[in-house]
Parts: structure tokens; sequence; C-alpha cells
């Protein structure tokens, strides 16, 4: 059953009296339950995605500018203010990235939990104060009922991480929004909130659309993977098909310019030549062009559709790249095969 | 805690021994007060006996513990110009302008906050465009200016309020009087309080208005608005009240400065408060005051510095000094 679908979302911001395409025409969908990764570089529009959904693009100087974000059956976009306020952390919760600053610095932890349980479910405070007991003991914080009246200075970068994780899911959501969960923590705790997470994800059974630069992340966790590049989703499937099997150019980049270790190998790293583009002065045809090692004319004038390629699977590219038995790291071994050129 | 207050308080014992001897010196360097006493034309020989008498004569070190034991049983010495002891000439003055400062700063606080908050919110509005402009004039408008338009229309034309004055008092125990319980006290202090509150609101006003924008932008105020809760519990409990700080602070210091140097509401408005006493103690060259004054000044000040401290602890717990160490 489909939980979310966002479709043709655009996302512009005004930004000293030019227009920037933050996102542009994104669309992908989550059944109930799954996990959706999504990568990118920054600036390649991956937040503002999860901002959309949220209504908590901040208007102005952002503005949501067309697209449908159906949220079990109900368009998101043109619900009115309190009513997605009453959606906001009770269906759908996030996380952010800051676990530092993203907690109240004047206000206890327990103050911080209950206020979410009073407000949505309408908890009377010792009730909301109980159940805040439980849900730090689910994020696994050690003496869970003598810490709710602490204050968050008092926790670590990893404890304040769950304590954030443990405040969105306060009301049992149905979907979590994780926006780079794990960039601001230590790699030991990384692998511990994540953990965290995906425990969380099936007891409750959410769905969770986890934001991440880090391809190590989305490849333990998500089910798909949409990959953003200039406010695009630039290719989207199952993950393991879209790792074993990337399609657009972009995307055997970014695996490509990664160290892997689950293959002997004496091939040197290949980064992705150039820069990201610069959201205001993007590129008339494919926004991926001047950095693609197959370009052809047709991508600087025409933009490419965002079409089927196999099961299940999409990508933003007028050509259909195959990658031989050499892998991601080979040089001028892939067949292209123009389609519309 | 107990350290810390301890601390504090030791803070405070040496600024106002400091102040002190400041206030003694002033005898000594301005004027000499056996003269001032005997008047010009009395002789030496009186002149040295006067001397004898008053304990003039010792080493300065001594006289200087003198004064500070006589400060601190409340013997200020008598006034020159009145001939009143000094504790009585000032608790009859200091009353009035306590609470005028404490109306003045209260009407601050309820305008300024609010306004703040709400220029903040909507800084595009048309209403909070015209607030910011009010609070324009309102800084840069000098006091005596103001006293004098609100003494033009509410005296002068519509005669509903007095011009001058406290209005009846009511003596409240031995020391205070107050004019705020009754009707004629109370009109009389508002013409003066909202003049002295027109530059303190415009300044809260924007000092809250810039800390609540800058707190409205923050992670956490995001992460409020991520979890549903209703604008009013992000924008008061969320925002708000991690804007206090720096308020109180600017609104101690303000209040200290409000009672020590009202000289010229006071003066607009004939409000017998310290301020006019200030500047009849200063043209009688009445030593024994002005110094008494200063002391006095410098315990105001401490005393709502302290407070201060005291309240960014509660507002803020990272400055709670005796927390244990954060834990890891």
């Amino acid at each position: 059953m489909t939980i979310l679908d966002v479709s043709g979302l655009s996302v512009r911001f005004a930004s000293q009296g030019r227009t920037v395409h933050a996102v542009e025409d994104v669309s992908f969908s989550l059944a109930a339950g799954e996990t959706l990764g999504i990568v990118g570089e920054s600036g390649s529009g991956k937040s503002v995605t999860a901002l959309s959904v949220m209504r908590l693009v901040p208007t102005p100087p952002g503005r949501i500018v067309a697209g449908r974000v159906l949220f079990q059956g109900r368009d998101l976009l043109t619900l009115g203010d309190e009513d997605i306020r009453r959606i906001r952390g009770r269906e759908i919760a996030m996380i952010f990235q800051d676990p530092m600053t993203s907690l109240n610095p004047v206000l206890t932890i327990g103050r911080q939990l209950t206020e979410v349980l009073e407000v949505h479910l309408g908890l009377h405070p010792r009730a909301a104060r109980n159940e805040a007991v439980d849900l730090l003991k689910l994020v696994g914080i050690p003496e869970a009922a003598s810490r709710l009246d602490e204050y968050p200075h008092r926790f670590s970068g990893g404890m304040r991480q769950r304590v954030m994780i443990a405040m969105a899911v306060a009301c049992k959501p149905r979907l979590l929004i994780a926006d780079e969960p794990t960039t601001a923590l230590d790699v030991t705790i990384q692998a511990q909130i994540l953990e965290i997470l995906s425990n969380l994800q099936r007891e409750l059974g959410m769905a969770m659309v986890l934001i991440t630069h880090d391809l190590g992340v989305v490849a333990g966790l998500a089910d798909r993977v949409a990959v953003m590049y200039g406010g695009q989703i630039v290719e989207e499937g199952p993950t393991a098909a879209l790792f074993a099997d990337p399609r657009m150019p972009y995307t055997i980049g970014l695996l490509g310019s990664i160290p892997r270790l689950d293959r002997p190998d004496d091939r040197r790293l290949t980064p992705i030549r150039g820069k990201p583009p610069e959201a205001a002065g993007r590129p008339v045809g494919c926004r991926f062009a001047p950095r693609c090692q197959h370009v052809a004319p047709v991508c600087r004038t025409e933009a490419p559709p965002f079409r089927p390629i196999g099961h299940d699977r999409h990508a933003r590219c007028h050509f259909e790249v195959r990658l031989t038995d050499e892998g991601v790291h080979a040089q001028g071994s892939r067949v292209l095969s123009p389609k519309d050129a | 805690m107990i350290v810390y207050l301890t601390q504090r308080l030791g803070q405070t014992a040496l600024v106002l021994a400091a102040v002190s001897l400041l206030a003694f010196l002033m005898f000594r360097f301005l004027g000499d007060p056996v003269v001032a006493i005997l008047g010009a034309n009395s002789t030496g020989l009186q002149r040295d006996e006067l001397r004898r008498q008053m304990g003039l004569d010792g080493p300065l070190p001594l006289q200087f513990i003198d004064y500070v034991l006589g400060m601190l049983r409340g013997d200020f010495g008598l006034s020159y110009r009145l001939g009143q002891p000094v504790l009585r000439v000032l608790a009859e003055r200091v009353p009035a302008t306590m609470e005028l400062a404490l109306v003045g700063m209260a009407i601050a606080l309820c305008i300024g906050i609010p306004a703040g908050v709400y220029t903040a919110l909507r800084p595009a509005g048309m209403l909070s465009r015209l607030t910011m402009l009010a609070s324009l004039v309102g800084i840069s408008m000098p006091s005596f200016f103001m006293g004098m338009l609100l003494i033009f229309i509410f005296s002068v034309t519509l005669g509903w309020l007095p011009s001058f004055g406290r209005g009846e008092t009511v003596r409240l125990g031995s020391l205070w009087t107050t004019g705020l319980l009754t009707v004629s006290g109370l009109k009389a202090i508002l013409m003066p309080a909202i003049t002295i509150s027109v530059f303190q609101i415009a300044m809260i006003m924007r000092l809250v208005r810039a800390q609540m924008i800058e707190a409205l932008r923050t992670d956490f105020v995001r992460f409020a608005r991520a979890r549903g809760l209703p604008s009013r519990a992000v924008n008061l409990r969320h925002a708000l009240a991690n804007t206090l700080v720096p308020v109180v602070t600017v609104v101690g210091l303000q209040l200290g400065s409000i009672i020590g140097f009202a000289v010229v509401t006071e003066t607009v408005f004939q409000w017998p408060g310290l301020g006019l006493l200030f500047l009849q103690s200063v043209a009688a060259a009445d030593i024994p005051v002005l110094s008494a004054f200063l002391v006095f000044i410098a315990l105001v000040f401490v005393t709502i510095n302290f407070l201060t401290d005291l309240l960014y602890a509660a507002i803020d717990p990272r400055i709670r000094l005796s927390d244990k160490g954060s834990i890891a």
C-alpha cells in the first residue's frame, strides 16, 4: 500500500533577485513500512524535498510552485496550516542532522518529550511523563526516569540524537523522515543510531525516508534508493539492483568514487570531474552534462525525461548506459546506445 | 551554588567598599565640612575645636573606618542644606523614585516584549513597520520633551492628570510611603512613568525583536515545528524563552540607571524623588547627601546585578554553575 506519493514537486527560492530552482519535478513513492534512501551531494535538493513533505520550507524565500504530495491519500500541499500541524509529529515525523542544536537548551528533555504527547495524543501530564520514560528506554537511554529532568547540555551528541529520535517517534508516526541523521556523529555512534532507527521502524511499522550523502548508510538500510542531482531525481530503483547495475552516469560516478572493501581491487578511485552545478545557473539540457564522460550534443540542448529502465527502475538520461564485467571503475568500457539522438 | 553565592557576595562587598572610599574622599576634597558648618567667618580656633569634636583630626584611615562604621549603623551624618540626618532625607525620597522606576519598567516590559515578539513574527507586516518606526521615534525623543508634551496634552489641554508632584501618599511601615494606593497617587505617577518608559519600551522591543528573529532561525525551533507543536508553544515556550538572558541583562542595567538617574523626568514633573534631591544637593554642595547618594546608587546596581545573576540561572540551565559535568 502506498503511503506517500510525491509527484512533480518543484520548489523555488528567491535569492537576491534571482530564482533558484532548488527542487524540480521530483516524483517518488513509498509503501508502508518501506525505506527510501535519498542520496546526493550538498545542494542537490534532498533536504528541501523532505522539508516540502513536512511543509516546513521557509516561506519566503522558498515556495512550492508545483506538485502533489499525497500522504495516505490526502494532498499535504493543499492542507490548511492547522491540519498540516496535526499531521506533523503525529503521522509524519522528522529528525534533523545536528543533535547538538536541535534540542531546546532551556527546557528539560522531559518537557520537550511530554509536550508532543500532550499536544497530539491529549495525554495527561503524568501519563505523558510515564510515556516519556518508556520512549527514552526505547531509544536505549540508560536510567531513563532520572534523566527526564535533565537539560540537553548534559547529554552527549549520540545521546541527544537518541533523544531527538524519541521525540520524533513519540506519537508512533506512519512515516519518519530522517535528514542526515548520522552525519554529525562519530562513526561508532552512527552505527548505533542506524540500528535504533531500523529497530524502531520494525517495531512501529513506520515507513522511512532516509536522506544522506553516505552510500554505505543507504546500502544497509534502504529498500529503494533515489539519487538526486541538481534538484532532480536522476535515478531511482531497488537498492540492490541500483548498486549492482547503476545506469545514469552520475550514479555510476558516485559509486565509482567511493572505496569498496567487498571487492579485491587494485584499481584507483574515479572521482567525478568538475563541480556540482550552482542552483541558479543550471544548464538547459541535462543537469549532469557538463560533468558527464559520455556527453553527446543532445544532452546539452534537451532535458532528458525521467523514464523507466527495466523492471521497477527509472533514470533521467538520454542514453541507456550499460556496464561491462569490468565494474564501475573501468574506463571507456560502456556501451552507449543513443535512443532519441 | 553556595560557592557561587559566596563569591558574588564577596565581590559585592568589594564594590561597596570601593564606592564608600570614594564617597569618603568626597568629604576630604570637595570643600571643608568644618568651614561649611561654621561659616566662612569662623576663627581657626573654633574650626580646630569642631574638627576635634567631629573626629576629623585623626589619621585618614581611622577616619575612613569611622565613616564606614557609621554607614553600617545607617549614620551618614547631617545634611548641610537641611540640617537633618542624611538617612532620613534619603528615606523620604527613595520610595518615590523606586516606585516611579518600577512602574516605568513594568510598563516598558508589558509593551516592549509583546511588541518585540510581534515584529519578529511578522517582519513584513504593516503594523510591524509602524511599530518599528514608532520605536525609532521613542529611542530618539529626549525625555524632557516627552514629559512636556504629555503635560501639555493631559494636564494643560485636557486637564485629566496632575502636572507635578506625587499625589496623596500612604505610609507603609516606618520607612516607606507609597503613592500606588490612592487615586491621586496613581494619576500622578502615570505621566512620569510613561515618560521614563518610552525609551525603555523602544529599546526592549528592538532587543527582543533581534533576539527573537535569531531564535526563530534555530534548529530547535524548526524541530519544534516539525513535531507539530502549536505556533504559540513554538514562539513563546521555545523561541522567546531563549531570548530572555540578554533581555534580563539589559533590563537590570536600565532599571539601575532609571533609579539612579531619573533626574530629568523628576525635574520636569517635580517628582519628589532622588533625582530632584540630587540636583538640589549639587546646587548646595551638600556633600553628605551626595556621598550617601553615591553609596546608595552603588548598592542599587550591585543588588540588581546580583538578582540578575540569580535570574540567569533560573532561565538558562547551562549557567547553573553548581551542575556536575555533562555526562558523555
